[in-house]
């Protein structure tokens, strides 16, 4: 009863202390991108076009831009921690930056749980297949998608799988594929296709990898000797045996990759025209829109720290030494 | 001693199938024990046997010091250009958009060349009554004048009475549907509206209007009139076209560097040019040699100031212990969370473009793994009986970080920081692609990237060779880091 | 657990696509639109906002110019103005006072009539220092009487110098003649606003769909933000049968040149907003597309930083710069856009002269040598011997970094590097910084350019007033600034286009206070059948008002 109560006193203060920490680090995010961007040149209101000094006295007084900073500063930690409010954009009249985000995340999100999904699902048959046949022709076909993908950014691919995927003229290599798949443009599935694959191969590789080095590890653990002694079918025991309990750390491992890849998928975005977050951010920061770039840092910067919080309990929850340790 | 002269004398005695010392029991002898026997081999001697074994690793080794080579030497090799301007950013707009070539014959020509004057017939009657539309001929006797070149193709025609000017169009040889003719029958439709003559009077016009070496062109020179009412513009029938390749040609200021017997009118041989040129006529291979440059200084200097800070952070954090070390292990933690790509363009949006900010901003975010894992081993190496002894002999924590504890995480730390190299390069394109990075014109790999990738569709080789330059650099950093893990510190082997 | 996640990936894609197709239903084919009358362009960005009194954008504008109508309209032709929801206009002989009779039939899209109070309010809202438009100074540049005092805060807005009468009849009061002023009132922050719609929404007032009520032919229909939006024929404009379009739609905001050409190529849109940069245009060459430019209305120059103590503060070296520069070839080779045409002069060609037949830059008929090399190494000897230097200092030349900017900078660079035997560094920042520092004054040389406002040369001569903010040299001389202030009071048209002539020749020529390059073209590619369509200068561009498929 007692050791019992003492682990999931332990637990709570893992979680406890998890919990602070996100909390923390956002608050230091916003900070940070707070001063940052203030002390990034150019003004939102610098125009072609002059404006009379009263004019500009009012838009200013419009946005809280003629209080001192520390006045600034304290405003918006306010609206933010105590509102969720992330103020409006200074470019487009009229729209906050909490619907931008409503808007724009999702695009975003979808692609990158494609993507993730996509690389997760490829990674794991490669992986298992790669086990099963080591040091075959697969197992080295496999490896070496790993190593690709590992080593090669995203967008490299993006713009490879473009060119050859959509854009290909006949002329350059005597055959075309033009229009394939559509080289730009977010609606259909088809969309998909082209982002999502150049985006997973970095996740398929690093599943790849995984998934073959914890199947290699658990093939030979006594109680997957046991089961095959006892005449357990192949696939059963690669199923129930030995996925179940490879895949565990894989588990733990999918949330970063997911916020990792959505935020590589920025010039991903960009090239194939998909209106996601990637976009809002290069048009912030052109515009020097100070608020939508702080609302879209810090926001996506909680949604990494949500995530590896829920993965770090998660961890606590799979491996007790963790919140022992901590 | 005596057990000495009895084996020299039992070696001189093998000629005997059997002796006397061969039934002498053997005694433990500790001096023999503590011999050694082997080579007394350094940690680094025995790391690079290892690493011998490992084919890829050599293999990448091998490639990674050939593209170093090519980047310390190569600029050494770029022709002088007789200016200021360095060679990998020097542009010549007789050259813009060339194919990788071995070197062309080119023809010499003037400096500066001035189009030849416009010709205006000055007796012709500007404001007779403008025709119909259907009642329009086409100019007649369209020709060339002198040597076409990429610094302009003179066209010169009849002109007529009662049109309001010409319009020329010009389509390049390749694009030319079926045949000439019907390029002639539909040149508004076909061709590229090259400029609008206002005149009737005017009979000769110089193109120059983004020419490209490597086409031919034909023109079609069209009458038409402007109906003063609607303000609606009607095209004449097009009798003609004129056909032209464009003569590659170099000026003569430029022909001297290469050849220093050069003459108008001559030719000489042009410049190789292994990736071609971009769109200002810069040469991309040496584009890429001085990148390589700025791309691997990067990658060795940025994870070499990570790994200082996370040295002296780490160690501090581990070698202090307690409340300290907790607190700055918290700090690491709430770093680790923050979405480091966002802010590193903040970053450098803030700072400005260049080497020092694009430094900064890669460094800022760079150092927490080296710092972790510096702890980590830190806290294991305190406990070892020396540096409880070092530090009680009275060293300092500068003393105790880099003379005790730096030098046993040597294996460890290389390790970290080969696998850092790979993700410099990429960072740098990223940031580059984005429009930030370095000042242009400096050649960087990114920059190379970012220029060619905005014409990827009308000239891929521009950006396919760069990108594989590239590609095979990362391939042979990351197989370098795996092959350096599996050497260096062989408890690391199969992780991750 | 495999299986699961197998099952969890699979319905995952699937449910992910499903949820996507939401964010924009795919569209009509090439062929379905020619049928529907329906046009699909590229807006190249969220318009930045759809109050046609805030601020005037090129995004904007586009969408502005449709949904809404002004006094006066563009014609077909979109370089004249006609009247729009104005049936009659009465100036007096003194041209002091405009008075407008409204349209009877002119109706609010919500089938409300349009009222001459609508325009009293808008032009009040456009002054009013607390709504803080953007665009408050062409109050001031239209001469309406009190305008000047009312945007510095010193007069209320309901003495702007221009009324409602009665429901019908709008009357503007000049201080000073304006001979474009009829021009003015097709520019969009002088369209009408309705007082009870802005109540309404308050500070969502032209934020979506509901919120957003014109008078002009088209009806915005579909915003989202970001992604997409629509606007459709709507029956209650009182000239409804000239409208020949059913829709314009906006499927998609792209931005990369290389993803509009293709969606253009492959019959996803019949128009883009912007214009083929160089390689697009080889691409259209290939495909065989047919190519169509237009004079955008904008001149770009070099200005030089002429505060005491910088280096182009020195005339000998303006003038070598003005001498040495090799337009044509920066014109044909490096920007390659045909009907890009080299400026000697400040004010574009498709702005009038002293006739309707003329224009400004024929009577004006300024130009010299180009890339006159041996005039500029005077100059430039001339600069080293007052200087006492041998050799001319380095400077920085500021500009865009959007890639075709970039591209004409280190051209520009590497030219000027040769030219002037020094060292030249480039800056390249985003749009907005290069602005700051323009105004802020941190910089040597900047290519920069200028649109213009308003149907008249004065949009661009007026800029290199002393007092003028967007003259960032600034080039201050009292004698250009008094030939500038006798122009403005000149109601003779011969004898003012003679001293603006007079006055760009003194500054670009005689002092080198603006160093002109060149005079900006754009060329685009559209759907094959498509006609009736116009792409201004000024206004709404592209303007899709009369356009219709053949």
């Amino acid at each position: 009863m007692q050791v019992v109560g003492k682990g999931k006193m332990l637990f709570f203060k893992y979680v406890l202390k998890r919990v602070l920490l996100a909390i923390m680090a956002v608050f230091v995010l916003a900070s940070l991108t707070f001063f940052l961007t203030r002390a990034a040149p150019g003004d939102p209101f610098t125009k072609t076009k002059e404006i009379p000094e009263a004019t500009m006295a009012n838009l200013k007084a419009m946005y809280g831009l003629d209080k001192p900073i520390y006045v600034q500063y304290a405003i918006q930690m306010q609206k933010i921690f105590l509102h969720g409010d992330f103020g409006t954009s200074f470019r487009t009249v009229g729209r906050d930056v909490n619907t931008i985000i409503k808007e724009q995340f999702p695009v975003s999100a979808q692609l990158g749980l494609f993507a993730v999904m996509m690389g997760t699902f490829l990674g794991l048959c490669l992986g298992v297949i790669a086990s099963l046949y080591r040091n075959s022709a697969i197992d080295r076909f496999a490896m070496l998608l790993c190593v690709l993908g590992l080593a090669l950014p995203g967008f490299l691919f993006s713009y490879l799988f473009q060119y050859f995927f959509a854009v290909l003229p006949v002329t350059d290599f005597g055959f075309s594929a033009e229009n394939w798949l559509p080289s730009v443009g977010w609606g259909s599935w088809k969309h998909f296709i082209l982002p999502g694959f150049s985006l997973s191969l970095g996740v398929t590789a690093t599943i790849t990898r995984m998934t073959r080095s914890q199947m290699v590890d658990v093939q030979f653990s006594d109680y997957v000797k046991t089961a095959k002694a006892k005449g357990v079918s192949t696939w059963r025991l690669i199923i129930i045996h030995e996925l179940r309990n490879a895949v565990l750390p894989i588990l733990t491992i999918l949330g970063p990759l997911l916020v990792g890849t959505m935020m590589g998928a920025l010039i991903t975005e960009n090239i194939f025209g998909i209106p996601g977050l990637g976009r809002v951010i290069l048009n912030s920061v052109v515009n020097s829109d100070y608020n939508v770039i702080m609302g879209v840092t810090i926001f996506e910067g909680s949604f990494l720290v949500l995530i590896i919080l829920v993965t770090d309990i998660l961890y606590g929850i799979i491996d007790p030494r963790i919140r022992v340790s901590h | 001693m005596t057990l000495d002269a009895k084996q020299k004398s039992g070696t001189s005695a093998l000629t005997l199938p059997l002796n006397e010392s061969m039934f002498t029991p053997q005694r433990a002898n500790p001096e023999e024990a503590e011999k050694i026997v082997r080579p007394n081999l350094t940690y680094f001697q025995d790391a690079y046997i290892r690493f011998k074994k490992n084919k890829v690793g050599v293999v990448c080794a091998y490639f990674l010091l050939f593209i170093t080579s090519v980047g310390v030497l190569g600029p050494l090799f770029f022709p002088h250009m007789g200016d200021d301007v360095s060679y990998e950013n020097s542009l010549n707009t007789d050259f813009q958009n060339q194919a990788p070539t071995l070197g062309q014959s080119l023809l010499v020509a003037e400096e500066g060349v001035s189009s030849p004057d416009v010709l205006i017939k000055e007796d012709l009657n500007v404001d007779a009554p403008l025709k119909s539309a259907e009642a329009l001929t086409a100019p007649a006797e369209l020709t060339i004048q002198g040597k076409p070149t990429v610094d302009g193709i003179t066209l010169q025609w009849v002109p007529s009475e009662g049109v309001s000017g010409y319009e020329i169009f010009r389509i390049a040889g390749e694009h030319i549907k079926g045949d000439l003719a019907d390029f002639q029958k539909k040149p508004t439709e076909q061709g590229l509206s090259v400029t609008k003559v206002d005149s009737p009077a005017q009979y000769s016009y110089t193109d120059s209007l983004g020419l490209d070496p490597a086409q031919s062109f034909a023109y079609a020179v069209v009458a038409f009139v402007v109906n003063p009412e609607t303000n609606e513009t009607q095209y004449g029938p097009s009798s003609q076209v004129v056909m032209t390749g464009i003569t590659k040609t170099i000026s003569l200021s430029d022909a001297l560097h290469i050849d220093p017997n050069a003459q108008v009118g001559g030719t000489v041989q042009g410049r190789t040019f292994l990736f071609g040129t971009d769109n200002l006529g810069r040469d991309i291979f040496a584009r890429m040699i001085m990148g390589t440059r700025v791309n691997f200084s990067l990658a060795l200097i940025v994870p070499t100031i990570c790994l200082l800070l996370g040295l002296i952070y780490g160690a501090v954090s581990g070698l202090k212990g307690g409340k300290v070390d907790m607190l700055m292990m918290r700090i690491i933690e709430i770093l680790d969370t923050l979405p480091y790509l966002l802010l590193m363009i903040i970053l450098q949006l803030v700072m400005g473009k260049g080497m020092v900010s694009l430094i900064v901003a890669l460094c800022a975010f760079g150092w927490t793994g080296f710092a972790r894992v510096i702890r980590g081993e830190v806290l294991r190496l305190r406990e070892i009986e020396f540096v409880h002894a070092s530090r009680l002999l009275g060293a300092s924590m500068p003393r105790l970080i880099f003379k005790q504890i730096a030098p046993n995480l040597i294996g460890l730390i290389l390790v970290v920081w080969s696998s850092q190299l790979p993700g410099v390069i990429v960072s740098e394109a990223f940031l580059s692609l984005l429009g930030l990075g370095l000042e242009a014109p400096a050649a960087s790999w990114g920059m190379v990237l970012n220029e060619s990738a905005q014409q990827f569709q009308t000239h891929p080789m521009q950006f396919l060779l760069p990108a594989m330059v590239m590609a095979s650099s990362l391939l042979a950093f990351f197989l370098l880091g795996d092959a350096l893990t599996d050497t260096l510190d062989p408890k690391l082997r199969g992780r991750g | 657990m495999i299986s699961k996640l197998l099952k969890m990936s699979l319905m995952g894609s699937v449910l992910t696509c499903t949820l996507a197709q939401d964010v924009y239903a795919a569209g009509l084919s090439l062929e379905q639109r020619r049928k529907a009358k329906e046009v699909y362009i590229n807006l190249i960005d969220e318009p930045p906002s759809m109050d046609p009194t805030k601020q005037a954008d090129a995004v904007s504008g586009m969408w502005l110019g449709h949904i809404y109508e002004g006094l006066m309209t563009p014609d077909k032709t979109g370089r004249n103005y006609v009247l729009g929801s104005a049936e009659a206009v009465n100036v007096s002989k003194d041209g002091l006072q405009y008075t407008y009779t409204i349209r009877k039939n002119a109706k609010w899209q919500d089938g409300k009539a349009l009222s001459a109070k609508d325009f009293e309010f808008a032009f009040r809202r456009l002054v009013d220092p607390k709504f803080a438009s953007e665009y408050s100074f062409i109050a001031i540049t239209a001469q309406i009487v009190n305008a000047e005092e009312i945007v510095k805060g010193k007069k209320a807005p309901s003495e702007l110098g221009a009324k409602a009468l009665n429901d019908s009849t709008f009357q503007v009061q000049l201080k000073s003649p304006v001979a474009f002023f009829n021009s003015l009132m097709a520019f969009n922050v002088f369209f009408p606003v309705r007082e009870d719609i802005v109540k309404k929404f308050g500070d969502k007032f032209s934020t979506n769909v509901e919120s957003i009520i014109g008078n002009g032919p088209f009806k915005l229909t579909r915003w989202v933000h970001e992604s997409s939006m629509r606007m459709e024929k709507a029956p209650t404009y009182w000239n409804a049968s000239a409208i020949k379009l059913n829709a314009i739609d906006a499927p998609v905001i792209l931005k990369d040149g290389g993803a509009i050409y293709s969606q253009q190529i492959t019959g996803g849109l019949d128009m883009d907003m912007g214009a083929l940069d160089r390689d697009r245009l080889k691409l259209a060459q290939k495909d065989k597309k047919a190519i169509s430019s237009y004079q955008d209305g904008s001149v770009w120059w070099f200005e030089m930083n002429q505060r005491p103590q910088k280096l182009f503060s020195n005339q000998n070296l303006r003038q070598a710069l003005r001498l040495v520069l090799n337009r044509s070839e920066f014109v044909n080779k490096v920007i390659a856009i045909p009907g890009t045409k080299v400026a000697f002069g400040i004010v574009p060609e498709f702005l009038p002269g002293s006739k309707p037949s003329s224009t400004f830059r024929k009577e004006s008929g300024l130009a010299w040598k180009d890339n006159d090399l041996a005039s500029a190494k005077k100059y430039i000897a001339a600069y080293l011997a007052e200087t006492k230097q041998t050799k001319v200092p380095s400077f920085t030349l500021l500009g865009d970094d959007r890639s075709a900017a970039k591209t004409q900078i280190e051209y520009l660079q590497g030219f000027l590097k040769k030219a002037f035997q020094t060292e030249v560094k480039i800056d390249l920042v985003p749009f907005k910084t290069r602005l700051q520092r323009m105004q802020d004054g941190q910089f040597d040389l900047v290519m920069a350019g200028w649109g213009p406002d308003y149907f008249d040369s004065m949009t661009f001569m007026d800029l290199f007033m002393s007092n003028n903010e967007n003259n960032h040299g600034p080039f201050k001389d009292a004698k250009f600034d008094a030939m500038i202030v006798s122009a403005q009071k000149e109601n003779d048209v011969a004898k003012r286009t003679a001293i603006l002539t007079a006055a760009e020749k003194y500054l670009v020529e005689e002092k080198a206070g603006v160093v002109p390059v060149y005079q900006r073209s754009r060329s685009y590619i559209y759907s094959e059948g498509l006609e009736g369509f116009v792409r201004p200068p000024l206004g709404a561009d592209p303007n899709l008002r009369y356009a219709y498929w053949k």
